[in-house]
């Protein structure tokens, strides 16, 4: 399993690399839209691409397989189809906590620079433990609930949850 | 007609034995196939598109369940699932699926950490022998050498059964020569513990590496012997008939080959062949024939 997840992370280390980049410079863009204020829809709009990202990326990486025709290769190495997709959702965790740190690290240093935050607002170092367990959690979900298969394909659920999720978040209100 | 070895012959010390394996896709099934591929034997498995072939490795590798039968590896009961058997398994897919991105050596190295019995000394011995640098990427390589990459990959574990799925698929005729020239010098390097299973379409192949053949028809197992023995248990009777109804009975009842000039050939059991001539001439067919069949006869007669 080492080697496949060692072997992933080299493969996929530019997209990761970008990813990264954009979600750095994301809280720059959004604290600009809101005019130094943290707000809601900068802890939503993380949190969103927190916590989908890591079906995103599992799906990703596995369909990468597909569409190179390797995963055949791999489902013929010596190891469960249990173990692959274990290995693949190990990889996306690695890959989703490099974004989140780099994420967390982004929005607290915009704060930061902005001149801190409000004397009511919610302490950043634990939102964003609460964000990574969030994530931590579902992914847990999804590897109990979901057995994988070769033709493992997380389309349906990726944009069930998209949907879902979407709904939750734009009834959030802005504060006063 | 279907030739079968001796049974007990076949399962007494087999590497890979398949027992009345079933399994069912919306059109098509493969039926009641039983297989035994013994050590240090070469089994050439023919079928047309679509006979069953892939099918029948896929489930044999494990990758794909079966409905029903057995599947044993070295005596033990395989289940769908299981992996670590597949340590001793070669296995050189139709489309040789590579990371490209990856280097040679990189790439290597990658799949040897699956395989405790990896022999890099071998490997590097493979390597030299196919001409292949080390360092280069393999998108870099041509069709031919990622063929020999993919064999290399699939040898240096030493595999108790190595399976090849069309191994020279889009190869020219030299490089295909020189691919199962090498493929023949590495499996009798160590005949006593292999067994190898070449899924091909290239008759001339089969006769070139194959000791046995085994022929699937709609997803049945039809034939099953050694190589020698499919063409030697068979006759080819060529003759003219005036008019050809004359012979429709006997043509209804035997394999028919059809010669590029129109004229009709029977394709007969050896052993039945003195009462296919003499129904012949009691139907007025003259200048009979007898010929032995090329393997090609063989499988355009039962596939």
């Amino acid at each position: 399993m080492l080697a496949l997840i060692r072997k992933d992370l080299r493969e996929h280390a530019l997209p990761l690399l970008y990813y990264m980049a954009v979600t750095a410079a994301f809280p720059v863009v959004l604290a600009l839209i809101d005019r130094g204020r943290p707000s809601p829809a900068l802890l939503s709009t993380s949190f969103f691409m927190v916590v989908i990202s890591p079906i995103m990326i599992t799906h990703w990486l596995l369909n990468t397989e597909k569409t190179k025709r390797t995963l055949f290769l791999l489902r013929m190495l010596p190891m469960s189809v249990h173990h692959l997709a274990g290995a693949k959702e190990l990889v996306a965790l690695i890959m989703l906590i490099s974004i989140g740190v780099v994420s967390v690290t982004s929005a607290l240093t915009v704060l930061h620079i902005l001149g801190g935050l409000e004397a009511n607002s919610p302490n950043p170092v634990a939102v964003a433990w609460v964000f990574i367990g969030v994530v931590l959690f579902t992914e847990l979900m999804l590897l109990s609930l979901f057995k994988i298969r070769s033709a493992v394909s997380y389309s349906s659920t990726l944009w069930r949850f998209i949907a879902s999720s979407s709904r939750v978040f734009c009834s959030q209100e802005s504060p006063p | 007609m279907r030739l079968n070895r001796d049974k007990a012959d076949e399962q007494a010390t087999a590497v890979l034995e398949i027992q009345h394996l079933y399994k069912t896709y919306p059109g098509f099934t493969l039926k009641d196939v039983t297989l035994a591929l013994k050590p240090g034997t070469i089994t050439g498995l023919l079928g047309r598109n679509g006979a069953g072939k892939t099918t029948l490795i896929k489930c044999a590798l494990g990758l794909i369940p079966f409905d029903s039968g057995s599947i044993k590896f070295h005596g033990t009961e395989l289940k769908y699932g299981s992996a670590v058997w597949r340590q001793s398994v070669g296995y050189v897919a139709e489309s040789h699926p590579l990371y490209d991105w990856m280097r040679v050596q990189q790439f290597l190295k990658f799949i040897s950490a699956y395989y405790p019995t990896w022999d890099g000394v071998y490997c590097r011995r493979l390597l030299d022998r196919f001409g292949i640098d080390p360092h280069k990427r393999i998108r870099d390589l041509s069709h031919g050498t990622r063929v020999k990459l993919a064999l290399i990959t699939a040898l240096a574990y030493h595999p108790t059964l190595l399976v090849l799925d069309e191994p020279t698929s889009g190869l020219d005729p030299v490089i295909r020569t020189e691919f199962l020239e090498e493929l023949r010098a590495e499996i009798m390097s160590d005949p006593e513990k292999r067994a190898v299973l070449i899924s091909s379409h290239m008759l001339e192949d089969i006769t070139t590496v194959a000791d046995e053949v085994a022929l699937i028809r709609n997803g049945e197992l039809v034939i099953h012997a050694p190589l020698a023995d499919v063409v030697k248990g068979w006759r080819v009777v060529s003759f003219n008939a005036s008019p050809e109804r004359d012979v429709r009975k006997l043509i209804d009842r035997y394999k028919i080959i059809r010669g590029r000039d129109g004229s009709v050939s029977l394709l007969c059991p050896a052993d039945g062949l003195q009462s296919v001539i003499s129904e012949l001439q009691a139907a007025g067919a003259n200048n009979i024939e007898i010929q032995n069949p090329s393997l090609q006869e063989v499988f355009l007669a039962f596939a």
